[in-house]
């Protein structure tokens, strides 16, 4: 039979009569039909699932493991929170630790987390779209769900959604979050924690009402066309003015300064009026003992940065300060500016003439040597002033006749939940969140044109904590209810009276912290009253000497007058009091000699404080705690036994451990610590 | 011949055979006892409206094994589409058949009551079948329309809210309408559980009992539709007896009802085939959770209505979206009602200019008025088909009266004809232009572009 007349018999055979054809249609459909369920059969999480358990049959504890694996699809649900994430069904073994060397994915158990699986789900974290079975839907950005898994690096981001205080495990959100307010986004951009509260700024932008009389218009202009030529460590963005514009705006400024309370007081002497002294190296021997370099840096020879980031940098001072204003600020800074963090020291006219020899000194010859502005003119300050305008300088600085803009830049209180289509990508660029997020903040301006957002030459490193703060802004954090935000509020505090004015005279705050409120570069104050001694803390006052050696920074020496340490010293030890603290809970009949012997036993041998502390500047050399060789002056025996025992409950967050002292040893070691006196006033041996 | 069974009467029915023949009985009124050779073939309907009722059989199925887990609530309703496509055995499979049957049975009804117009079996005494008909015609796309909005994703949301907002174009009645449509004045949750009533249970019992007025209507009207020789309908009261019908035929053969049904139970299987492996190939598509903050661009509504959409471009919504569909549809529903436009053919009207030139010049004034309009309104797509009908009807025109051939048949054609032809030309184009060649904000794309 020929080819044609084979295929027609078999063409007949099958569909040569209604019955035949229904019976080939049948069959068909019924194959048809059994197609998906089998499909199901091999579905993507099943394949895994079976590598999982052909894997941990080759585990030395594959009989436990293989109990408690049970197939099939599993998810973690959280109705109240709408969670349903089934990522545990690839993920088989996130609870397994036994299998933690294993590398391979989807295997490998979870590291370490201070959450349990089952109390959050896995999206809060991680992203991705919990609900999906196969690999592509549930890590990718696919057309029924756009957020990605989130990329390992930014993880802490999502930390952040709940946790406000600055944890031990995020330390990427931390230094994000600090960035953030010490960059001053959060004067631009408004950025709403959740708690509520918005995030803000610990940068202080100086005001700029009276410029005219601290420097001039040809450094305004260097400065405004290059901050970090001027000062490296300056926080002051760039934002690529060209000279006509830079010139507009110093010519503005100029023009719109008043005087200050300073102007009208009388100017102290200049160095050239003190008879013959070495005044260079006096100078700098006084920034030295006036420990300047607390608050301030200077790049020293060598290239680097000496000293605090708290104020501004004075590399190059020479050049920018008018040598009258610099008298007058170091005699009264608040004259100038009643807001600034500078305390006043108190210094004689020597001194500030000394010391202003050595900042005018201070100074780089190239930095204004090709600087020659045309005369300031009519239009000039007209320009200058509609680009102080547009550009937000007045959302930093204060400036006459320029009132600060309301919602200048984009809030960005839910930009982790910005969804894709509000987004302008770059070309070439990957087209996820994070990476626009850290983009923008690479180079603001290339997002479209007229865009205003200065350039902040910051690190990568730097870049991407950002992100990772930023990220932290979702829906899910503005929205979160109160009970479920982890912070620490601390309320705002003032101290009162006498005393309090002078703290705010001394901006004690700028250092230390009290009740929460203040800086971190000095110890915490908010139980002062019940640690020291009345006669240390005079003499401290008197002159301060140092409790670390390893460090550069010290506390000034504000030359207070008696009274005035009298009155500061009073109001600490009965305000500053740590609450259920009872000042006679030990018996100190039983700090005796024996007691200290034993003390000592304990500190050398048992404990080995030495690793830490300095009990004997001859003997040890621990730098980590405070040098205790005088604690016996300085610290209340109460106090010493309660830190002892429990330090983190006296100072949150020590670095000090509990080593759970019983009393007899905790006592001891008071005793031994209350002979460690030194008999000299003030400074080191 | 078949020998009549001795039916006994309905309540004289004694044991199980009695009532299975009983059955079989009542079965076969459904259809006539008898059908020709020629009403059995393939080329007569294509089966169409089997395969309708085939799609139809589908969605039911389909749609209450579906309603095993959907939750017709928000958000749930679209974690639930998470579930079918990620955790139900099948889940995907019964999801996509149950999306493209819809589909496929828009798409069937609409090629049906195209076959039954071109066949002409809407004569009477079959005109109240044709209204039922269209009854069900404007009842499928209800219920596609109510059951696009379950999903609850951007497309639905979406295609739902542009819907609600031509209604309330309605001028006195259209807002009201569309708040009793939607339960609410945006579409939220009250409007997902009008709808989930809506297309689970009031629309498709109307469509049950429509379909079965339309079968019973069929078998009485005399079964599968047939001209005689004269191209006229055979009426039930013209049907000869038994006897005498058959007297001069008995070389064809006689078949009963099984045969045509065996047939189209054949087409409706395979049409399962093909409509199991579209499923399986193509995934029903979902988009990302409705964001009532975030219209996509362009929103469009379902293929069946994106010729509406496309005549929305051109028109003011209450012409578009009111008017010119209240037309259609009446225009549907009087084609039985109006049999002047069946016996006027091309050859008449061509006799009624009286000569070629006069004709010519007739035709060229129609035709140039009609398209101005298009112009104006730059409705280019909808032009193709008015040019392509009325060049017909020029050939026509130009032809004296022949026995045979192209012309001759074109001259034939009635009135109607070259109306529904034009309405079915311009809402392919139209749906075609709509569904592929509009990107956002309705400007013109060619889709191999992108």
């Amino acid at each position: 039979m020929s080819l044609r007349n084979q295929f027609g018999g078999v063409w007949r055979f099958f569909v040569g009569t209604a019955p035949r054809r229904f019976a080939s249609v049948s069959v068909l459909l019924a194959i048809v039909s059994a197609i998906a369920p089998t499909k199901d059969f091999f579905s993507q999480w099943r394949h895994y699932q079976e590598e999982y358990s052909h894997f941990i049959r080759t585990r030395p504890d594959a009989g436990r493991l293989q109990r408690r694996f049970e197939s099939g699809i599993h998810q973690i649900w959280i109705p109240e929170q709408r969670v349903v994430d089934r990522c545990t069904t690839c993920h088989v073994a996130l609870q397994e630790a036994s299998l933690s060397d294993v590398r391979k994915e989807p295997f490998r158990p979870h590291p370490a987390m201070p959450h349990s699986l089952t109390e959050f789900g896995c999206v809060v974290c991680h992203h991705g779209q919990g609900a999906a079975t196969t690999v592509q839907e549930a890590h990718y950005s696919t057309k029924a769900w756009e957020q990605p898994i989130l990329p390992a690096r930014y993880l802490e981001s999502s930390c952040g959604q709940c946790h406000m205080d600055a944890l031990e495990g995020t330390p990427q959100l931390n230094l994000g979050r600090r960035l953030l307010a010490r960059y001053g986004c959060a004067h631009c951009h408004a950025i709403t924690q959740p708690d509520g509260t918005l995030v803000a700024p610990v940068d202080e932008p100086p005001s700029l009402e009276h410029v005219a009389e601290k420097t001039t218009r040809e450094w305004i202009f260097a400065w405004t066309k290059n901050p970090q030529a001027y000062a490296a460590s300056a926080t002051m963005p760039n934002y690529r003015f060209s000279d006509q514009e830079a010139s507009d705006i110093a010519s503005f400024l100029v023009a719109q300064s008043t005087s200050s309370d300073n102007s009208a007081k009388e100017l102290p002497k200049s160095v050239a009026s003190l008879p013959g002294s070495d005044t260079v190296q006096e100078g700098t021997s006084l920034y030295g003992t006036l420990f300047c370099a607390s608050c301030h840096a200077i790049q020293n020879a060598a290239g680097n940065l000496v000293g605090g980031e708290m104020a501004p940098e004075l590399t190059r001072a020479g050049n920018k300060v008018n040598p009258d204003w610099l008298r007058r600020w170091l005699r009264a800074p608040q004259g100038y500016d009643p807001k600034t963090r500078m305390p006043r020291y108190r210094l004689d006219e020597k001194q500030i003439a000394l010391l202003s020899s050595f900042l005018l000194s201070k100074k780089d010859d190239d930095l204004l040597a090709n600087v020659h502005l045309p005369a300031s003119d009519a239009q000039s300050i007209a320009r200058g002033k509609k680009l102080v305008s547009d550009y937000g300088c007045v959302a930093c600085h204060r400036i006459n006749g320029v009132n600060p803009p309301e919602s200048f830049a984009p809030d960005l209180s839910r930009i982790g939940s910005k969804p894709l289509f509000q987004v302008g990508f770059l070309r070439g660029m990957p087209e996820t969140l994070p990476d626009y997020i850290a983009g923008k903040i690479h180079d603001p301006r290339a997002f479209g044109p007229a865009l205003k957002m200065p350039n902040f030459s910051l690190t990568d490193g730097q870049i991407e904590a950002l992100t990772t703060a930023l990220l932290a802004q979702t829906d899910r954090a503005v929205t979160m209810p109160p009970e479920l935000v982890r912070s620490s509020p601390h309320p705002k505090y003032h101290p009162g009276g006498g005393a309090g004015r002078l703290m705010e005279d001394l901006r004690c705050q700028s250092c230390h912290a009290i009740n929460g409120n203040g800086g971190d570069m000095a110890p915490d104050l908010t139980f002062e009253g019940s640690a020291v001694n009345r006669a240390w803390l005079l003499d401290f006052m008197k002159n301060p000497n140092t409790l670390r050696p390893a460090l550069i920074r010290r506390m000034p020496k504000f030359n207070l007058s008696d009274a005035e340490i009298k009155g500061l010293s009073d109001y600490m030890l009965s305000a500053y009091q740590a609450s259920g603290f009872d000042s006679q809970a030990l018996d100190l009949s039983t700090l005796n000699s024996d007691a200290a012997t034993r003390g000592k036993q304990l500190f050398y041998s048992k404990y080995a404080c030495q690793s830490c502390h300095i009990a004997d500047y001859k003997k040890d050399k621990g730098y980590v705690g405070p040098a205790l060789a005088g604690v016996g002056d300085r610290l209340t025996s109460v106090w010493m036994y309660r830190w002892l025992k429990n330090p983190n409950a006296l100072l949150p967050g020590t670095p000090m451990p509990n080593f759970s002292l019983s009393d007899n040893e905790a006592r001891d070691l008071t005793a031994f610590l209350a002979t460690l006196k030194e008999h000299k006033k003030g400074g080191l041996k | 011949m078949e020998r009549s069974v001795d039916m006994p009467h309905a309540t004289h029915i004694r044991n199980p055979l009695q009532a299975i023949a009983w059955w079989q009985h009542d079965f076969r009124r459904m259809f006539s006892a008898r059908v020709r050779d020629a009403q059995l073939g393939f080329r007569n309907t294509w089966y169409l409206g089997a395969l309708t009722l085939g799609t139809f059989t589908i969605q039911v199925s389909t749609g209450l094994l579906l309603m095993l887990y959907y939750h017709p609530s928000i958000p749930q309703g679209y974690a639930d589409m998470k579930d079918l496509e990620f955790v139900v055995s099948s889940g995907v499979m019964l999801r996509s058949l149950h999306r493209w049957s819809a589909h496929a049975m828009v798409f069937l009804v609409f090629m049906h009551m195209a076959k039954v117009f071109y066949r002409r079996a809407y004569q009477p005494p079959r005109e109240l079948n044709w209204v039922v008909g269209v009854s069900l015609l404007l009842a499928t796309l209800l219920l596609s329309y109510t059951g696009y909005l379950l999903p609850w994703d951007q497309l639905s949301y979406w295609g739902t809210t542009v819907g609600a907002s031509i209604i309330s174009s309605m001028p006195f009645v259209g807002a009201r309408l569309r708040f009793y449509l939607l339960g609410g004045h945006t579409v939220n949750a009250n409007a997902l559980l009008r709808f989930y009533v809506l297309h689970t249970m009031i629309f498709p019992l109307v469509v049950i009992m429509l379909i079965a007025v339309h079968l019973w209507r069929l078998h009485k009207d005399g079964g599968m539709y047939e001209p005689d020789e004269q191209g006229k309908p055979i009426l039930p009261d013209h049907i000869p007896a038994e006897d005498d019908l058959f007297r001069g035929v008995e070389n064809e053969k006689t078949l009963s009802y099984r045969e045509l049904l065996f047939r189209e139970i054949i087409g409706i299987e395979a049409l399962a085939v093909v409509l199991f492996s579209m499923a399986l190939i193509w995934k029903a598509p979902l988009d990302e959770l409705a964001n009532p903050l975030h219209t996509p661009n362009p929103a469009k509504a379902p293929w069946y209505f994106t010729g509406l959409q496309e005549l929305l471009h051109y028109f003011p919504p209450f012409i578009a979206g009111i008017i010119l569909p209240v037309l259609i549809v009446s225009g549907l529903f009087i084609i039985p009602f109006v049999p002047f436009f069946d016996d006027v053919s091309t050859a008449d009207l061509c006799r009624w200019a009286r000569d070629k030139s006069g004709r010519t010049i007739t035709i060229a004034i129609v035709m140039l008025v009609l398209s101005a309009l298009l112009i104006r309104i730059h409705a280019w797509d909808a032009l193709l088909p008015l040019w392509i009908v009325v060049t017909l009807l020029c050939l026509a025109g130009r032809t004296a009266d022949q026995q045979k051939g192209f012309r001759n048949w074109v001259r034939s054609r009635s009135l109607s004809f070259w109306i529904m032809t034009l309405f079915l030309m311009e809402a392919v184009i139209l749906t075609s232009v709509g569904t592929f060649f509009r990107g956002p904000s309705w400007t013109w794309v060619w889709p191999w572009r992108g």
